[in-house]
């Protein structure tokens, strides 16, 4: 992977199969043509701060939009979201958070953390795609970023 | 030869001489001189001895009478012879004449020895000048004398008066004096005695008698009392009833002594008292102090009485159990000897003095350092007393022991301590659990979601990219999975939505209800329904919750009348004492009362899924909800022809 490619969406989800499905929903609406998975928030940190694996990538050059599951190994979603906007090149980096948790505290720690979007990923895989879809459609196209 | 008076006398008178006044030759002058002179001294001879008897019989303690008749014989013999020789001048009678003399002499010799011997006696006898010296002596003595029996009477009539003033005293004092002779045994009472027996002065009374006036049972006190006074020379002083002659009984005091008379026992005296009056008041006296003292003693509170001093007058019982003090002598002693403590304890030094000038104090908790080590708690209160109005007599202290109380306090605020440990502990043990739940719903919410996902979604990848591969039978069956996910998420909502309803804190508003029935309706009506809404109360609850109750109750109705033509659902509220009661009416299948019991356990169902679809866990969550807002739910249904539910909230 050249390091300094430019991203569209990072998808970071420690599962394969629910990266799987994202991936195909996105490729399927045509939203994005980059776009990077990594497993877990110890990985995406290292990838957004030109860390470890990534010290090559430069902090300049950040995705549209982070997609971040809450529950991974190591280092998990709140912290690597915590970790993003304690710092100021990317504070204002687009993070929605596509988790399985419906639980209240997530939602309330998340936006307390400064999230811009909290989605709970519908079990329903019709509904699960055209809610990945939108996503992608609204922060890769729609939105302006700062 | 015999003696002839006769014969003698003859002699005497017989005579041959001439007569004498031959001598003087009858010569006139001569013999008439001589027989005047002579008869004159014969008469004057007798006159005196006349008068000299006529004296000796006037004076009649004269002394010396013997020679006054001496005498007067002497001068009589002389005037005889003076008389014979005046006859002699006549008569010639010298016989006789001689004879006379003869008598005359004899007479005078024993004059003058008579004379002779009284005269040393004679000599004795004080001249006037003298019996002067002396009677002016006498008369001296005789003013002296005189004097002293002035002053004799003055002091008779000065000790009259001290006797009568006794007399009024012993009358008022009710004291009188008695005395027993003990040979006779017979009494003698002063007056007194007798008004104080009520017995008439001066009646004989003996010993007996006396005894006998005593009320029986001290009779043989006195008996013995007097006996002792008789044989063991012993005094006596006894207080006894008497009873007077009018049958009164009065209280008297008997004191006795006995009386000695050159060493030997002859009397018994004393006095005897009316003390009726007195022993009655000092018999209330007493009782009165008894029965304070009593009360004092007595007394389930720890009192104390001290004088101006800070002596004891009295104390409680309890004052000595709760101090120590019990069987130590502590009246009249300082409070300050009972408790040397207290002379180092200056904040109580001066408590007691502000008390003693007038100015009391109480404390609801006082530590007291006792002399031994100990410590003591009380809760005191010390007030002035008075003597007399603005004279303060000392100061009375009440207190009251609760070291126990104390003691007690302190091993339940340990006890508290500790049990305030343990319920940290189980919180904290409990706030451990509550988060190992919470993580282990977490995990179900996100782990157990995530396969679900997977299966679903390649289910349906499956379906769309392999469409024109499969065959109906292998359509229908990727059917079954995905239904079947799709259940299992609803599951594990579900499940979920009641455990998190277990650890939620109610946050309780004033719930429209109208208005939380119409939402839910709108969001459940799909036209096949009709909804028959009155005017509901309004309670406080949990809005979200409430919210969810009525759309798993209206949701409920709506599903189990699906088989009917028309469904209707009627909503209604009444208000009973202080609860608002909810129904929910449908007129569906309703369900057989038998299994009441089952309608709200988790997972229980009623009906099948394929007549029903459902979890199980919507009436559970209900009842959890309900019950979390000290309300109740019930049902009442009969197969065929609907169920109604029912729920109550309180008012607040």
């Amino acid at each position: 992977m050249s390091e300094n490619k430019t991203v569209e969406i990072l998808l970071i989800e420690d599962s394969d199969q629910d990266a799987e499905l994202a991936i195909r929903a996105l490729e399927k609406s045509n939203v994005a043509n980059e776009i990077v998975r990594l497993k877990n928030g110890e990985e995406a940190l290292d990838f957004i701060f030109g860390k470890g694996d990534y010290e090559h990538r430069s902090v300049m050059n950040q995705p549209k939009v982070v997609l971040l599951d809450l529950k991974m190994p190591k280092v998990d979603g709140l912290e690597v979201l915590k970790e993003i906007r304690a710092n100021e090149a990317t504070s204002k980096l687009p993070v929605v958070i596509l988790t399985s948790s419906k639980e209240e505290r997530d939602v309330i720690k998340s936006y307390e953390l400064g999230v811009n979007s909290y989605i709970v990923k519908p079990v329903d895989f019709k509904r699960f795609t055209q809610a990945v879809s939108e996503i992608g459609l609204y922060w890769v196209l729609l939105n302006q970023k700062p | 030869m015999q003696f002839s008076f006769i014969e003698w006398l003859n002699q005497l008178t017989d005579s041959e001489f001439m007569p004498h006044g031959m001598c003087y030759l009858w010569q006139p002058a001569t013999l008439w001189s001589n027989v005047l002179g002579d008869g004159v001294t014969a008469l004057s001879y007798f006159l005196i001895p006349g008068l000299l008897v006529y004296f000796v019989q006037k004076k009649e303690n004269l002394e010396f009478k013997g020679v006054f008749w001496a005498f007067a014989a002497f001068i009589i013999s002389c005037g005889v012879v003076h008389v014979i020789g005046m006859v002699n001048v006549w008569i010639p009678l010298y016989n006789l004449s001689g004879f006379l003399k003869i008598v005359m002499a004899t007479v005078s010799l024993g004059t003058v020895i008579l004379l002779y011997l009284k005269l040393p006696e004679a000599l004795t006898i004080p001249t006037p000048g003298e019996i002067e010296i002396v009677n002016q002596q006498l008369r001296g003595e005789i003013a002296q004398k005189e004097s002293l029996q002035k002053e004799l009477e003055k002091k008779a009539e000065e000790l009259q008066n001290t006797i009568d003033a006794l007399k009024e005293v012993q009358s008022i004092a009710k004291i009188g004096t008695w005395e027993v002779d003990i040979e006779e045994m017979q009494c003698t009472w002063s007056d007194e005695v007798y008004r104080i027996h009520e017995v008439p002065q001066g009646t004989p009374i003996n010993v007996e008698d006396g005894i006998n006036f005593y009320r029986e049972d001290y009779r043989p006190i006195i008996e013995k009392a007097v006996n002792k006074g008789i044989s063991e020379d012993a005094s006596w002083d006894e207080v006894c009833v008497l009873v007077t002659q009018n049958k009164r009984e009065v209280w008297v005091r008997a004191i006795g002594h006995p009386k000695y008379e050159n060493g030997e026992l002859k009397k018994l005296h004393g006095l005897f008292m009316d003390i009726n009056d007195q022993k009655i008041a000092t018999d209330k006296l007493e009782l009165r102090e008894r029965q304070l003292q009593l009360f004092v003693q007595q007394a389930p509170v720890a009192v104390a009485m001290v004088d101006h001093e800070m002596k004891y007058i009295t104390a409680s019982n309890k004052w000595y159990k709760d101090y120590g003090i019990e069987g130590k002598k502590i009246i009249g002693r300082s409070h300050y000897d009972i408790f040397p403590e207290i002379r180092k304890m200056k904040e109580w030094l001066e408590i007691h003095k502000n008390a003693l000038n007038g100015e009391g104090m109480s404390r609801e908790k006082d530590r007291f350092a006792r002399a031994d080590g100990s410590i003591q708690w009380i809760s005191w209160k010390i007030i002035p007393w008075y003597m007399n109005p603005g004279e303060i007599g000392g100061i009375i202290m009440y207190t009251s022991d609760i070291t126990n109380q104390i003691q007690y306090q302190e091993k339940l605020e340990n006890l508290n301590e500790v049990l305030e440990d343990q319920v940290q502990k189980r919180t904290e043990e409990l706030n451990n659990a509550n988060k190992e739940l919470e993580a282990f719903s977490y995990s179900v919410s996100h782990d157990l979601r995530a396969p679900l996902r997977s299966i679903n979604g390649f289910a349906d990848i499956l379906e769309e990219d392999y469409k024109e591969v499969l065959d109906d039978e292998g359509k229908r069956l990727i059917g079954i999975i995905k239904s079947s996910g799709v259940k299992m998420g609803q599951l594990i909502d579900d499940i979920l939505s009641f455990s998190r309803l277990g650890r939620k804190a109610l946050q309780k508003t004033d719930v429209d209800m109208n208005l939380v029935f119409n939402e839910v309706m709108r969001e459940l009506d799909k036209g096949e329904s009709e909804f028959k809404l009155a005017k509901l109360h309004s309670v406080k609850g949990d809005l979200s919750l409430l919210k969810q109750v009525v759309t798993n109750l209206v949701s409920n109705a709506v599903k189990y009348s699906s088989q009917e033509n028309k469904s209707v659902v009627k909503i209604e509220s009444t208000q009973k004492d202080n609860t608002i009661i909810f129904s929910i009416q449908d007129n569906g299948t309703g369900f057989d009362m038998k299994y009441h019991d089952k309608l709200f356990g988790v997972f229980q169902r009623l009906h099948s899924e394929k007549e029903f679809e459902g979890t199980g866990v919507g009436l559970a969550i209900v009842k959890r909800i309900i019950t979390k807002h000290d309300g109740e739910i019930w049902a009442e249904s009969e197969i065929g022809k609907g169920s109604t539910f029912y729920f109550s909230l309180p008012l607040t």
